[in-house]
């Protein structure tokens, strides 16, 4: 960011490539919306590409990164209200191509579970998940990312994931 | 106690999460295999950041590099300010004299305080022609704060403390001393000590002095404002007189109890100043 801040472009699109996939994925899951997934997904990098000049390393990028983020999806829910998304609303994810059919047959099964499952969560125990696995964040970072503290985000951390276990038993032990 | 096997079952799970060894880590990873942003975003976004670079670069001098360079003007504004100011005190101390008596703090308590410390000293001194500055020792230089005799005394102690060693030297003394005239004292907050006093005549008020102060008024003029002290001096003096002149009409008039309280003020206002023969009767 720092080289990308003195003007190099190439920076940038080194930071874009990292970084594009784990923030469209948590966006996408935190929005339950393509539409409005790829609007959010541009304007957080505007804000990037806007604050280059003023941008100081105060914090890691990724951080900054998903705080942008997660300022976004707040936005978003206020003018949906969006408490959980229903079932159906959910997206439908194809699986890679390169899978056998039944691989495919049964990672869709999976990983369409695990969205729905994780589509029931209240969207504050979803977003801790999704910094965490998208993001790569610590609970320190998951906390300066949403402004809460560390044991709140645990706690957020703790419900996920039980709620997690409790859905997908069969194939978690 | 707390080994991996005491953990409760959901700290167990919090752990391996953290540590990406959850199930619902794998399982997530597996999920998300593949998934990806639009590659149509990655041309806008991309295309967004390469037009803000060379934007930027084609701008003028921002206001960030005259931010820079506003410290020298910054500092020689204020030199300039600051030479100002002190030439206009210099050019003009009588303005700035009163400014200082204008400010609220500008007349501490110790300026009130003097003439209660050097009244009983008054009261005791033999009444000699010209005892002014052995009979009543006048009290420090903190006893005129408020009132600098000239405007350097304003800026610093130090140079008030030599003007004062100075007018001492120069000074004349006795009668002399006494006949020069002087303002009247600044305006201070009245204390209960002083309210009795609110009610004394101006000319009263004007004529209380001390030898220190004489002194100081006496001492040559420095600066361009000095002649203006010395005609409130001359005016101050001119009261003074003329409230002993109050003092023998009540007392030719038949009004003994009013000339003898009208001196006794005209003492507290004026306690070094020698209370003269043929009203000391009434002083007694």
């Amino acid at each position: 960011m720092l080289q990308y801040r003195n003007g190099s472009m190439a920076a940038f699109e080194t930071l874009y490539r990292r970084h594009k996939d784990p923030l469209w994925r948590y966006l996408l899951r935190g929005a339950e919306d393509r539409e409005a997934c790829n609007e959010m997904f541009q304007d957080v990098w505007a804000s990037v590409v806007r604050s280059r000049t003023s941008w100081e390393p105060r914090a890691r990028f990724t951080t900054w990164l998903y705080t942008l983020a997660h300022n976004r999806l707040v936005d978003y829910y206020r003018l949906r209200t969006l408490a959980t998304a229903p079932l159906e609303e959910a997206e439908d994810v194809a699986g890679p191509e390169h899978e056998s059919p039944d691989a495919a047959a049964r990672n869709a099964q999976l990983r369409q579970r695990l969205l729905d499952t994780l589509a029931q969560l209240p969207h504050e125990q979803r977003e801790a998940f999704l910094l965490k696995e998208e993001g790569g964040l610590s609970l320190e970072e998951i906390g300066q990312a949403t402004g809460v503290g560390r044991e709140t985000v645990k706690s957020r951390l703790r419900y996920a994931l039980a709620k997690l276990r409790q859905e997908l038993s069969d194939v978690w032990p | 106690m707390s080994g991996p096997e005491r953990q409760a079952p959901d700290d167990k799970l919090l752990e391996d999460f953290l540590d990406g060894r959850s199930p619902a880590s794998r399982a997530w990873r597996e999920a998300m295999r593949g998934e990806s942003a639009p590659p149509e975003m990655e041309g806008a976004v991309l295309d967004m950041a390469r037009r803000e670079i060379e934007e930027a670069a084609a701008r003028p001098p921002s206001r960030d590099r005259f931010r820079d360079r506003r410290w020298p003007f910054a500092l020689a504004a204020v030199l300039v300010l600051s030479f100002s100011t002190l030439l206009t005190i210099v050019q003009d101390p009588a303005a700035h004299k009163d400014a200082m008596m204008a400010a609220p703090d500008a007349a501490p308590a110790a300026a009130v305080v003097l003439p209660e410390a050097a009244a009983p000293v008054a009261v005791e001194a033999p009444p000699q022609p010209a005892p002014v500055r052995e009979a009543a020792p006048a009290p420090k230089p903190q006893a005129f704060p408020a009132r600098p005799s000239s405007p350097a005394s304003a800026m610093s102690a130090g140079s008030a403390d030599a003007l004062r060693d100075r007018a001492a030297a120069d000074a004349p003394s006795g009668p002399e001393a006494a006949a020069m005239a002087m303002p009247a004292p600044p305006p201070a907050a009245p204390t209960a000590t002083e309210e009795s006093r609110q009610a004394e005549p101006d000319e009263l008020k004007a004529a209380r002095r001390t030898p220190e102060m004489l002194q100081q008024r006496a001492a040559p003029p420095a600066f361009a404002g000095a002649a203006k002290l010395e005609r409130e001096e001359a005016e101050s003096e001119a009261a003074a007189a003329t409230g002993l002149e109050r003092i023998r009409r009540l007392l030719a008039e038949g009004h003994e109890e009013q000339a003898r309280q009208a001196l006794a003020a005209w003492r507290r206002q004026w306690p070094e100043r020698p209370v003269p023969e043929d009203l000391k009767r009434l002083a007694d």
